[in-house]
Parts: structure tokens; sequence; C-alpha cells
């Protein structure tokens, strides 16, 4: 074999060498990357966004649609977690229009909503709960 | 002369309050929304066009009133309290003249006797003639004045297929139903303290003062996880300091914040070094703060103001802790309740009360907090390190207090820009503090946090868009013999 053969040849290996380090590199990277493959991944070599706060409360802005004006009388529009736990509660009348912003653990999706008899659950979408008193009409006045 | 007119002014707008005119012209066109301002319409539609229309742009129209008496249909009005000797007026007619017979009549029902309907008004009409208009006023009796009654204006038919058509109906009264609870009669409120709010509503029924009383996170606490090594990374088992916390806002009728109140549980201490701890309320001015009640002296790292926060702070700084490991003692080697071969020390629990209404008034020459202007973008808990006042650690983006140094900053693993409002990240977005919305199990010395919790990475990665539940129990998601469990 001449000299410019087996010079080839070695520069061959030299590039699937650096090929394999790459490809392996590079899985490494996807594996942290990738959340359905994080499996034994350390902390210490992950990417995280820029924006990411580490927190796992988060704040959502609930909207309340008032109703046409009918009594002055105000109630307690009660917001809570599906466990029940009281998350916001305020003092308005049913006309009364009301954007607030108020804590959750982050994930929420659906809160529960009470004002008097008035009980709903409101999804929570792109981090926010539009709230309204609006009701079936009861069977006996269909 | 003066008084003579403002007395009667002052009579005139009451009498204008009690004669408020109850309406309903159908022009919202949503029976639905008017069913929800309990004016109901059983068995009939809004139509808005054609010969039907009587006026305005809605009308409201029966189905086919063949079913006599089982079947009538029409318009039942909200609760109101009567003024006595006035008139209901209202426009009807038929919809096309035929039918064996079609009767129209208004009953009152008193909410001091829901059973019993008693006719005010009956017309039969004339069925070669029923499709011409009929404006009618219907003498409302004297004896009515002051109570609560509805009307129902119903029409009842055999035979044929034509319907009622209603519309312009008026009467004075003031609306006396509750439409939070299923249109019933407006019930007088049990109200202690006079606050406005109803005692069944009032978690201080007997305070004026206070209303209501929120928790945050939610129904149980949340935990505080702190690296201590910054600016240099940890080993981040993020149990160096760990506590939960709760907070309770207590308001009042108007919305107000009165207080706030936090409590501490310091649980485990996972190095040597003297932490301290303490909690900044952004964009709350310390002078809003009225006082601060402590379980426990705030101790020497700190100097304080008259109000109980922290002096030189322009916003409300709250020191709660000095030196912990003079709380939680070790039992024996390097740190507390983060390895199992270490007796356990019992945690350590310090409550606070922040008040910012006293007596329903601000700080002198401030105005009231409300829950607009504080949750949990708000607190903003930190760590100080071994003493060193100026070396704050907070959670990943919080801004630091007037009194950390920012000589630490972009020094080491930490890759803080104030100019871009970036704080306490390393190169890579990794933080020195978590906050979780639940009291979780932390790890054990020098095990990494993301061991013990194996969607910790995900979550991480996903930017806290998936696996936000990564701190919980279940299936996959943990590996206890990481984690401090005794």
């Amino acid at each position: 074999m001449s000299f410019v053969a087996k010079s080839a040849i070695k520069s061959q290996r030299v590039l699937l060498a650096l090929l394999f380090m790459a490809t392996t590199t590079t899985s490494c990277v996807k594996g942290v990357k990738n959340p359905a493959n994080t499996a034994g991944t350390s902390l210490k070599e992950v990417i995280a966004p820029a924006t990411f706060n580490w927190q796992s409360v988060t704040v959502i802005t609930i909207k309340v649609t008032p109703m046409p004006p009918t009594s002055n009388r105000a109630m307690a529009l009660e917001i809570r977690s599906d466990e029940g736990a009281l998350l916001f509660v305020q003092q308005l009348t049913m006309h009364q229009a009301l954007e607030q912003q108020i804590s959750v653990p982050a994930g929420t999706t659906m809160v529960q909503m009470s004002y008097g008899n008035i009980k709903k659950s409101i999804d929570v979408v792109n981090g926010i709960a539009n709230i309204d008193y609006t009701l079936p009409i009861p069977t006996q006045y269909q | 002369m003066k008084k003579i007119i403002f007395q009667f002014i002052a009579i005139m707008a009451v009498v204008q309050l009690q004669a408020q005119t109850m309406s309903q012209n159908f022009n919202s066109g949503n029976r639905t929304l008017e069913s929800n301002l309990c004016w109901y319409s059983p068995g009939c539609t809004f139509v808005n066009g054609g010969s039907e229309l009587i006026e305005g742009t809605f009308t409201l129209r029966t189905g086919q009133l063949t079913g006599g008496i089982s079947n009538p249909n029409g318009l039942i009005t909200p609760w109101s309290k009567l003024t006595g000797n006035d008139t209901l007026t209202f426009k009807h007619k038929l919809t096309i003249a035929n039918g064996t017979t079609r009767t129209f009549y208004v009953f009152i029902e008193s909410a001091d006797n829901r059973r019993v309907l008693d006719t005010l008004f009956t017309y039969n009409y004339v069925i070669g003639s029923a499709t011409t208009l009929r404006s009618e006023k219907v003498a409302i009796p004297a004896n009515t004045a002051g109570k609560v009654y509805r009307l129902h204006l119903m029409a009842i038919g055999i035979g044929g297929n034509s319907r009622m058509l209603l519309d312009d109906v008026r009467y004075k009264g003031e609306y006396w139903s509750s439409p939070s609870t299923g249109c019933t009669p407006l019930a007088t409120i049990a109200d202690a303290d006079s606050d406005g709010v109803a005692d069944a509503e009032d978690s201080f029924a007997n305070d004026a003062t206070r209303a209501f009383a929120t928790v945050y996170p939610t129904s149980e606490n949340g935990t505080l996880l702190f690296e201590d090594l910054w600016p240099s990374k940890g080993d981040y088992d993020f149990n160096d300091l760990v506590l939960n916390y709760r907070i309770t806002t207590v308001t009042n009728a108007s919305n107000q914040v009165v207080e706030t109140k936090y409590t501490f549980i310091t649980k485990a201490i996972g190095g040597a070094l003297r932490n301290g701890f303490a909690f900044q309320l952004d964009d709350i001015s310390a002078q809003k703060v009225i006082k601060v009640t402590r379980s426990k002296n705030a101790g020497s790292l700190y100097t304080l103001t008259a109000n109980g926060t922290e002096a030189n702070q322009t916003f409300a700084n709250i020191p709660v802790i000095s030196d912990a490991s003079l709380l939680m003692p070790s039992a024996g080697g390097t740190g507390v309740n983060v390895s199992k071969l270490v007796s356990y020390v019992a945690p350590d629990t310090t409550t606070i009360t922040v008040t910012f209404l006293e007596n329903g008034q601000p700080a002198l020459g401030q105005t009231a907090i409300t829950t607009a202007n504080i949750n949990s973008n708000n607190f903003n808990p930190y760590l100080i390190v071994n003493q060193s006042r100026n070396k704050e650690i907070h959670g990943a983006n919080k801004k630091p207090s007037n009194l950390a140094a920012t000589n630490f900053f972009a020094t080491q693993d930490d890759d803080s820009n104030a100019a871009t409002n970036r704080f306490y990240k390393t190169k890579n977005n990794l933080p020195w503090a978590l906050n979780v919305a639940a009291d979780i199990i932390y790890t054990q010395e020098g095990v990494e946090i993301s061991t013990g919790y194996l969607k910790l990475v995900n979550w991480a990665i996903s930017g806290g868009t998936n696996f936000t539940d990564w701190y919980m129990d279940k299936p996959g998601y943990r590996a206890n013999n990481n984690l401090y469990i005794r």
C-alpha cells in the first residue's frame, strides 16, 4: 500500500472518529433538550429558557363580564382552586366589571367560581379565566 | 328657607328612588340574559321582525295557545317592592284571529305567600278582532305599597294555533330579586358589623374593619429551597435552607388589604453557613406599612425602622431570620435535618403580620393597598449569606434589595445583568432558589434535587410548561431513596 493510500485511510478514520464524536455530542445535547428523554440528566447540564423563573406558582387574570344593572346589592365573588382553597374573594355587584390578577399554582387549568347560588367551573385559557353569571333558563320557565 | 328646600329635595330624591320604573321591552333579544335578570318568559320566544313586532326591535311571542290552563305562556316579572296606587301598562295582541278561546291574565304573587296568585286583570280576546293592538292600564292596589310582589302576564287558550304578542311592560317598583340566588326575593341580610358584607360571607362577622381572608399559595404550605454558595454554583441539592411558607391576606369590604400574615417554618439547613432570611414586597413602598408584628425578634443582622421594616429600603423589606442555625441548632455533624444518620430537629415556626390598615385607615399620607396591588409577583423572598447583610440570594429574575452589594453580580457562575433585569441566574439560566406551591420533601445532603424529583428537568427544559406537577408523589415522579424521608 502506498503512502498516499495509507494517508487516505488514516484521514478517513480521523473523519469517522470526528463524525462519531460529533454524533454522540449532539445526542447528549438532544437528551437534555428533549423533555421525553431526561432520565438521569443532571440539573447542571440543563439549559433552561431565559424567561423561566423556577417557580411553581404563577399569576392568572380573572375577567368578570358584568350583567346589566339590577339591584345594587353586592355579594362575595369567590374563586377557589379545584381542591377548594380560597384563592380570591371580593365584594361586588353583578353589574360591576372586574379584571384582576390572582396567584395560583402553575399549571392550573381550571378554577371554581361562586357568587351566591351561581357556581361554575371556569377554564383557564392562556392565563385568563373569563367569568360570567349566565345560567341556563330554569326548566320550569323554559 | 334653604333648609326647607333641602328637605324638599331630599324627600323628592327618596320618592324618585322608590318610584323606580320596572320595564321590559325585550329589546335585548336575549331570552337567556333576561331570565338571568329574573324576567322569565315560559313558553315564549323573542321575535324581531314583520307584523309580529309591536315596537322597538323585539317583541315577546308566546307558543301556540292550545293547552288551556295547564299551559300558560307569558312573562313573569322580577320580584319588586311596589309603590301601590300605580298602574301596570303593556301592549298586546294575537298573531292571527283563530282559536276557540284566548284570555289574557295579570296575576300578582306576594313574596309573603307565594302559593297564591291573585288576579288583577282579565281580558277575553274577541277572536275576530284579536289581531288589533291593545294598550292596557291595570291598576295595582294601594295595599301593595312597600311590599314585595311579582307579576305574571299570561295568555291561556284552547283550540286554533294563534299566539299572543306582548311588549312595553311598565310599572313602578324597586327591583327586589336576587339573580345570584335563583331569583328569589331579596332577603334581609344579617350583617352584625354593618360593613356591607353578609355574615354568611364575612370571615370576620363582628369586625367591620375586616371581611375576607385568602391564602396563598394554596390550601397547603409552599416551599422555598435555597443553594447558598452564590455566586458559585452549588451541588444543587437545594437544601442549604428549606422553609415552608404560607401567606394569608386579610381584606375589608372595600377590597383593601388590611394585613398580610406570613408563616415561615424552617425545616432544614444543609450547610455550615449561618444564613439569614427575609423577603421584599416588590413595588410596595416601605411607607405603606403601618407596623410589622413578629413572633420573635428579627435579630441583630438587621436595622429596623419604626414601622418594623428594614431601614434604607425603597420597597418594604421584612426581616424574618437573622441566623437560621440559632433557631435550629444542629444535632450533630454539619447541617440540620438533611442526613438520616443524625437526629431530627423539630422545625421552627416564625410568624409575621404586616399591617397596612389600622382602624380602616392607611399609614399617614399613604393610600390603601388593594388586592389589585399585591399578589405572588410581589413576594420576593431571599437568603442572606453567612451573616453578610449585603450578600443576598433571590429567586431567578427577582430583584435584589437596596442593601444588596452589586459587586457579586456577573462574577463566578452568576450571569446577572441589572441593565436587562436579569438576576440570580447562571449562563444556562439555572437558579439558586426554587419556589414550589406545595409542601415538598427535599433531598438529602449532597444529593442533587433532580435525582429525587425525576420530572424536574423536564419541567425546567420546557420553561415550566410541561410537568407542572413535577413535585407531586405520582408514579415515576419521585425517587424516595434520594429524599429526606424520616
